[in-house]
């Protein structure tokens, strides 16, 4: 039996509980771009809050926030085939409680925390190399494009850190962005799909400093490197190179 | 001077320092406040060398009374000099951080009149961060040697880090080189640890009391332009390790910047060496080695072709093989192609049945080296055939140019 999910976590956590009442063998997969198949049965599910939240404080009771939130990261890796892969560890969690994530016999397990690791290390090298534009209107803007969804996981780090600023985050692959002020943050609501993948930058305009300190940083950038040791198979290697797109050194200006 | 230029004198003269780091401290962000500190430390670049750029680390000034040989702002060198304002300095950290460019500052100077003078200016530009600013991300403030201790007291009251650079791993090398004393720079690394150490009691009876260098003291030396031995260094390091608890100790390999006949001449700096250097220290401070087991007295360099810890395992063959369904985590860390992450994985991952070596590959045991240590059940894995010349083949470093590049930065420092 297949379930099929609304595509958000919630959905997902909400099909885990119709599949742990299920006496069949359950698979989960989205709904968008499912292809039917013979013999293969299907049911379409509808996202209930009431069910995840049930989940949510079954697997918090099992493997604290610090399990819990390996889970999220590896459903939010949107690797191949992660529900299937979270799925399974769910199961495991609820029969082996925490000591589910260090069973590196069982392959599929180990293939999870390979996700889950990619995950948390893309979350390390944006919380370093996210930029900020400080727009006309005030507010320090953050476009990104990161492989894996992960602006729900670094917007607390901003949030403490930024404490004074109205920022925005834009996951402009995924359309989403968080909108930080005074303490308060709340998802954006763009106008229209379109819109949802702009650079906002290039729509509102930039403050009348923010050249001068792009600049200045860019020297800096260029005089801090030692001339006999330049490297940039190295400096690659640190910095991917599709993270540049929105990086201030990175840009002619 | 226009400040654009200023950064670029006075962040080119602060290059050669080996420090980069922003860890160690969890100072919280307030509310309407700016910056927070990130235990693990955030690299925010990385340069052109492939050098990571955490903190906006400059000088001051590179206007300096002192005449060290080995340093390019040493007064007798015709370079520019450039000193910043601390408003200039303060506004150039909110705003960069402001961007996230930078994880906080790292300030330095040369010696402008004395010590004290000096290092009064350091702690202004960080007084304000804190003070006016609001500002909760990371200081790193060295300590100009010489400096009183009133004023150490005060720069650890805003900074997350406090160092003194030793530079070199002898007094008579100090003397030779330096217009510095061994007591200029080892009085003020003793008071630092007497105030962390008072601070960190202090604030047991009482949680109200400001942190003292909540990331702790580091320092760095150069390595290569005198001649002590490798033994000489990793005895030092450990030291300042038990002694005075520091958190890092940075070598830094020499490049000569002055032509100067009290320096060696050398056409490479010793990367290979420093990279060995660096393992060594690692060794001390995550895999609990001892000094005297990384470098013996009849042995005082370490090896060019193998990393000290398959050194190590090599001469306490008697040691081995471990079984590694039972043996001591200790132990299990001293094998050569276990880290301490595999470590830590085989601990846990053995409890929910014994591992045999097809689990120790997925765990991310290199077995090409480990195997030669190790058993599985009480079997060796298949084909291991242990004879001098196969652990050796199998342990030589068939290129450390991949490793050393991780290193490749540490050059020279200044103050």
């Amino acid at each position: 039996m297949i379930f099929l999910y609304d595509g958000t976590f919630e959905g997902f956590l909400s099909a885990v509980f119709d599949a742990f009442t299920c006496k069949e063998d359950v698979a989960i997969e989205k709904r968008e771009g499912w292809q039917p198949q013979f013999f293969t049965e299907t049911t379409e599910l509808e996202t209930s809050p009431e069910k995840a939240e049930r989940v949510v404080n079954k697997l918090l009771s099992i493997c604290g926030r610090r399990g819990f939130s390996a889970i999220v990261q590896i459903f939010l890796s949107e690797e191949e085939n992660a529900e299937t892969y979270t799925f399974h560890l769910v199961k495991s969690v609820m029969k082996y409680g925490s000591k589910a994530f260090s069973r590196f016999q069982d392959e599929k397990i180990t293939r999870a925390m390979e996700f889950r690791k990619r995950v948390s290390k893309e979350c390390d090298k944006i919380l370093g190399i996210l930029r900020f534009t400080e727009l006309a209107n005030g507010v320090f803007y953050a476009p990104f494009e990161p492989d894996h969804n992960i602006l729900p996981l670094i917007t607390g780090h901003f949030y403490e850190r930024l404490s004074g600023c109205c920022w925005m985050i834009h996951d402009i692959r995924r359309g989403n962005a968080i909108y930080h002020s005074k303490g308060k943050m709340e998802n954006v609501e763009f106008v229209d799909e379109m819109t949802s993948h702009l650079n906002m930058a290039d729509l509102l305009g930039k403050s009348e400093n923010e050249d001068d300190f792009a600049k200045m940083w860019r020297g800096y950038f260029k005089t801090i490197a030692i001339e006999t040791r330049i490297n940039p198979k190295l400096q690659r290697q640190f910095m991917p190179q599709r993270y540049w797109k929105y990086m201030t050194e990175k840009k002619n200006g | 001077m226009e400040l654009v230029e200023k950064l670029e004198i006075l962040g080119a003269a602060a290059k050669f320092d080996a420090s980069c780091s922003s860890s160690g401290s969890s100072r919280k962000g307030v509310e309407g406040g700016i910056g927070s500190a990130y235990r693990a430390g955030i690299c925010h670049s990385w340069a052109a060398d492939g050098r990571c750029i955490s903190l906006l680390k400059v000088l001051f000034t590179n206007y300096c009374i002192n005449d060290c040989a080995y340093c390019i702002n040493r007064r007798s060198n015709d370079v520019k000099r450039a000193t910043f304002t601390v408003d200039e300095l303060v506004s150039l950290t909110m705003n960069f951080y402001k961007r996230n460019y930078i994880e906080g500052l790292f300030l330095s100077s040369g010696i402008i009149k004395n010590a004290d003078f000096t290092m009064e200016k350091l702690i202004a530009v960080a007084k304000k961060l804190r003070n006016e600013e609001n500002f909760h991300g990371y200081i790193h403030l060295k300590v100009i040697p010489g400096a009183s201790d009133i004023l150490i007291k005060e720069a650890g009251l805003y900074a997350d880090r406090v160092s003194v650079n030793i530079e070199l791993p002898s007094e008579k090398s100090l003397k030779l080189l330096t217009e510095k004393s061994k007591e200029s720079i080892i009085k003020p690394m003793t008071d630092i640890t007497g105030d962390i150490v008072e601070n960190r009691e202090e604030r047991r009876k009482t949680k109200k009391l400001p942190l003292f260098a909540p990331a702790g003291q580091t320092t760095q030396l150069i390595v290569g332009a005198t001649p002590e031995t490798d033994r000489k260094i990793v005895k030092l390091t450990e030291a300042f390790y038990k002694k005075f608890s520091m958190k890092r100790v940075y070598y830094s390999a020499f490049v000569p910047v002055n032509s100067d006949n009290r320096l060696p001449v050398v056409s490479m700096p010793p990367l290979d060496r420093e990279h060995r250097l660096y393992q060594a220290d690692w060794l001390m401070r995550f895999y609990g080695f001892q000094a005297d087991e990384i470098v013996t007295e009849e042995n005082p360099f370490l090896s060019d072709d193998i990393d000290p810890k398959a050194v190590w395992a090599m001469r306490n063959m008697h040691l081995f093989p471990l079984e590694i369904n039972t043996a001591a985590f200790e132990m299990i860390l001293r094998v050569p192609g276990i880290g301490r992450t595999s470590a830590f994985r085989i601990i846990y991952a053995r409890k929910n049945g014994s591992l045999d070596f097809d689990d120790l590959k997925r765990i991310g045991v290199v077995l090409k080296r480990a195997r030669y240590f190790i058993t599985c059940k009480g079997k060796m894995m298949t084909d291991t055939l242990i004879t001098e010349k196969s652990v050796f083949e199998a342990m030589k470093t068939t290129s450390t140019k991949a490793g050393a590049a991780d290193h490749t930065y540490e050059q020279l420092s200044l103050f």
